[in-house]
């Protein structure tokens, strides 16, 4: 993901971490939407990462960096979600904000080394 | 409902895990001769921060003081190591280094300092015509 797209899913993953904060501040589980959220800045992130990884000659000396960060924004939210599970099966929503928040940096230095 | 605060702290141990472990395995497969001893460092904060992060998810009094070690070791690391950076301008970082950065954050280096630079050519002194 690369241009303003990449910059969009930033600032995205940027609004669904303070939502996600947000739950965690009034000890509420995460909502429907804000999973929805979630799938949709999922299916965004592994579509840019296809594309991506096609252009990944172009980036030079950097392919494998950027291939790394490629590979992490996808898999961030996933184990996220893992890491968020209680063992009763709820989520809890700070560990989600805490991935949102990497998962907004990753995007960005994706960009940067694209 | 729990906010789940220690699990967030885990999973941002895990998050550093993988970003550091990525980092170091792509630079020492890559340009490992160009900084044998911070990619080693680097690879070995991956471990420290990937044992942490075990240690928090874990019960127990063992897996507590194993994780209050491996914080306290990071901690101390970055600290002596960002110490040493700092007082030895000539230790040479690869120009993309987590280290250039701690040093250009603190200021104390200007951006893109990180590898000593050739001394400037000396211009000869004039001449002054009699």
């Amino acid at each position: 993901m690369t241009g303003r797209a990449a910059t969009t899913a930033a600032l995205y993953a940027g609004f669904l971490a303070l939502w996600a904060l947000g739950d965690a501040v009034r000890r509420r589980e995460p909502g429907a939407y804000l999973l929805l959220g979630g799938a949709v800045l999922e299916a965004a992130l592994v579509g840019g990462a296809l594309l991506g990884a096609a252009d990944l000659g172009e980036a030079g000396q950097d392919a494998a960096v950027h291939g790394g960060y490629l590979l992490a924004s996808v898999l961030l939210l996933p184990l996220g979600l893992l890491l968020a599970r209680d063992r009763d099966g709820r989520l809890a929503p700070a560990p989600l904000a805490v991935a949102l928040v990497a998962l907004a940096i990753v995007v960005l230095r994706a960009k940067a080394t694209a | 409902v729990s906010a789940g605060w220690p699990r967030a702290l885990t999973a941002a141990y895990a998050f550093m895990a993988l970003a550091a472990g990525a980092r170091a395995a792509v630079q020492i497969a890559t340009e490992f001769d160009a900084a044998p001893l911070a990619f080693s460092l680097s690879a070995l904060s991956a471990a420290v921060y990937l044992l942490a992060a075990v240690a928090l998810r874990r019960e127990g009094a063992r897996w507590w003081t194993l994780g209050t070690a491996a914080c306290s070791v990071e901690l101390a690391g970055v600290l002596a190591i960002g110490t040493w950076s700092l007082l030895d301008p000539s230790l040479p970082l690869p120009r993309r280094h987590g280290l250039v950065g701690i040093r250009r954050r603190l200021r104390l280096l200007p951006a893109g300092a990180a590898a000593p630079r050739p001394a400037p050519p000396v211009a000869p002194p004039r001449r002054r015509s009699p």
